[in-house]
C-alpha cells in the first residue's frame, strides 16, 4: 500500500468518513504494523484535541422564527401567484415571437436572392468590383452573398472551340 | 414531499402546510448550529440572530432548491455562508479574522488547548473553514462540498492538510505518517 493512501485512509477513519468494511481492513493492516497503529492513534488523539479546542459555548437560546418576515418574503399565493406566473409565460412567448419575426425579416427571400444576383451581375458588368454583400441582406453576410462575392473574385473562364471537321468530335479548351 | 414554486404559508393565510412545517422543523433542528456558525465570525456575531432569520427567509424564497439539495443541512449552511459573506462585505478583515472561530468557543480548562487554538488560528482560511464545518458542525465531506461549492476531493484534501498541519504544529519532532509508513509497509 502506498504511504499516501495509507495517510488518507487513517485520516478518513479519524474523521468518520470511512465505510465499516474498509475500517476492518485498515485495522487488520495496522494490527500488523504497531508503529503505524501508534501514529494512527496519535492522529485520532490530535483530532480529539481539536474537537475539544473548538467546543462551543452551550446554552444559547434560539429565538422564535420571524413569521412576519417570512410572510413578506414568501412568493404570492393563490390567484395573484398564478396570474404572475401566466404573465411571465406570456411575456416569454411574446419575446420569442418578436425574436423569431425579426430573424425571419432579416433573412433574404427568394425574390431578394434573385435581386441580389441581378445586382451583383450588373455590378460585375459595370465595374468588376464587389465590395460587400448584397443590399438585400442589409449589410450581413450569408451564403448567398458569399457565392456572389466568390463569383466576383473569380472571373468567368473563357473557352476556345476546336472543331476541325463535321465528322470529328468538337472539343473545348479553357483559355486563361 | 414535493415543493412547488407557489408557497402558501399558514402564518400568512391560515391552515397548515407541509412547507411551513418542514421549515419550522428545520429551524428548530438547525437553528442552534447556524447561530454558532454566525457567532464564530466575530465581525457579525452581534447580529447572529438577525442573520439566522435572513437565512431562513432566503431558504423560503428558493424552497424548491431545498428539495434538490443532497441534504437540507448542507443547503442551509450554504445559504448561511452567503448571508455571512454578504454581512462581512465592506468589513475589512483584520487581525481578528484569524481567531474568528474562537468567538463562539468556551474558555479552555486545559492550558494545552491554547496552543491548539493558536495552531488552528494559524491555518489557512480555507482549511480552517472546512475543519470547522467538519469538526464543529459535523458535516460530511459531501455536505461540506455543497456548502463551499467545491468538489469532494478538494474538501478531503483541505481537511487532510489541516489535520497534518495541526499535528505537526503540536508535535514538530515526529515525522509525518507517510514517511514512517514508507519503511513499515
Amino acid at each position: 500500500m502506498k504511504p499516501e493512501i495509507l495517510d488518507s485512509l487513517v485520516m478518513d477513519r479519524a474523521l468518520g468518513e470511512l465505510p465499516p468494511e474498509v475500517i476492518e481492513l485498515l485495522e487488520a493492516h495496522l494490527g500488523q504494523n504497531p508503529a503505524l497503529a501508534q501514529r494512527a492513534g496519535e492522529l485520532a488523539g490530535a483530532l480529539q484535541s481539536v474537537r475539544h479546542a473548538i467546543m462551543v459555548v452551550p446554552g444559547s437560546i434560539l429565538p422564535p422564527l420571524d413569521t412576519q418576515r417570512m410572510c413578506r418574503a414568501a412568493p404570492p399565493s393563490g390567484a395573484r401567484g398564478w396570474l404572475r406566473e401566466w404573465t411571465r409565460l406570456a411575456a416569454c412567448l411574446a419575446a420569442g415571437a418578436a425574436l423569431g419575426w425579426s430573424v425571419r425579416a432579416s433573412r433574404p427571400t427568394r425574390d431578394d436572392a434573385a435581386e441580389a444576383n441581378s445586382v451583383a451581375g450588373s455590378r460585375r458588368a459595370v465595374s468588376g468590383d464587389y465590395t460587400g454583400p448584397a443590399s438585400a441582406t442589409a449589410g450581413f453576410w450569408n451564403v448567398q452573398a458569399l457565392v456572389i462575392a466568390r463569383a466576383q473574385d473569380q472571373p468567368a473562364p473563357h473557352y476556345r472551340l476546336h472543331w476541325t471537321s463535321p465528322l470529328a468530335k468538337p472539343t473545348l479548351e479553357e483559355t486563361p | 414531499m414535493r415543493y412547488t414554486a407557489i408557497v402558501r404559508l399558514p402564518w400568512c393565510d391560515g391552515g397548515m402546510h407541509s412547507t411551513t412545517k418542514k421549515l419550522e422543523h428545520l429551524y428548530r433542528e438547525m437553528g442552534p448550529s447556524l447561530l454558532v456558525y454566525f457567532r464564530q465570525h466575530r465581525a457579525v456575531a452581534g447580529e447572529a440572530e438577525d442573520l439566522l432569520q435572513d437565512t431562513f427567509v432566503r431558504a423560503l424564497r428558493h424552497i424548491d432548491r431545498l428539495e434538490q439539495s443532497i441534504s437540507p443541512r448542507a443547503y442551509l449552511f450554504g445559504i448561511a455562508r452567503h448571508v455571512c459573506l454578504d454581512a462581512l462585505r465592506g468589513w475589512r478583515p483584520g487581525d481578528e479574522a484569524a481567531d474568528d472561530f474562537l468567538a463562539a468557543t468556551a474558555e479552555p480548562e486545559d492550558p494545552r488547548l491554547y496552543a491548539m487554538r493558536d495552531a488552528i488560528a494559524g491555518l489557512p482560511a480555507l482549511q480552517r473553514e472546512a475543519l470547522l464545518l467538519k469538526l464543529r458542525h459535523e458535516l460530511s465531506y459531501e455536505e461540506i462540498a455543497e456548502v463551499l461549492a467545491v468538489p469532494v476531493g478538494t474538501v478531503r484534501s483541505r481537511l487532510h492538510h489541516a489535520v497534518l498541519r495541526l499535528k505537526e504544529a503540536l508535535n514538530p519532532t515526529q515525522p509525518p505518517l507517510s514517511s514512517l509508513s514508507r519503511y513499515e509497509t
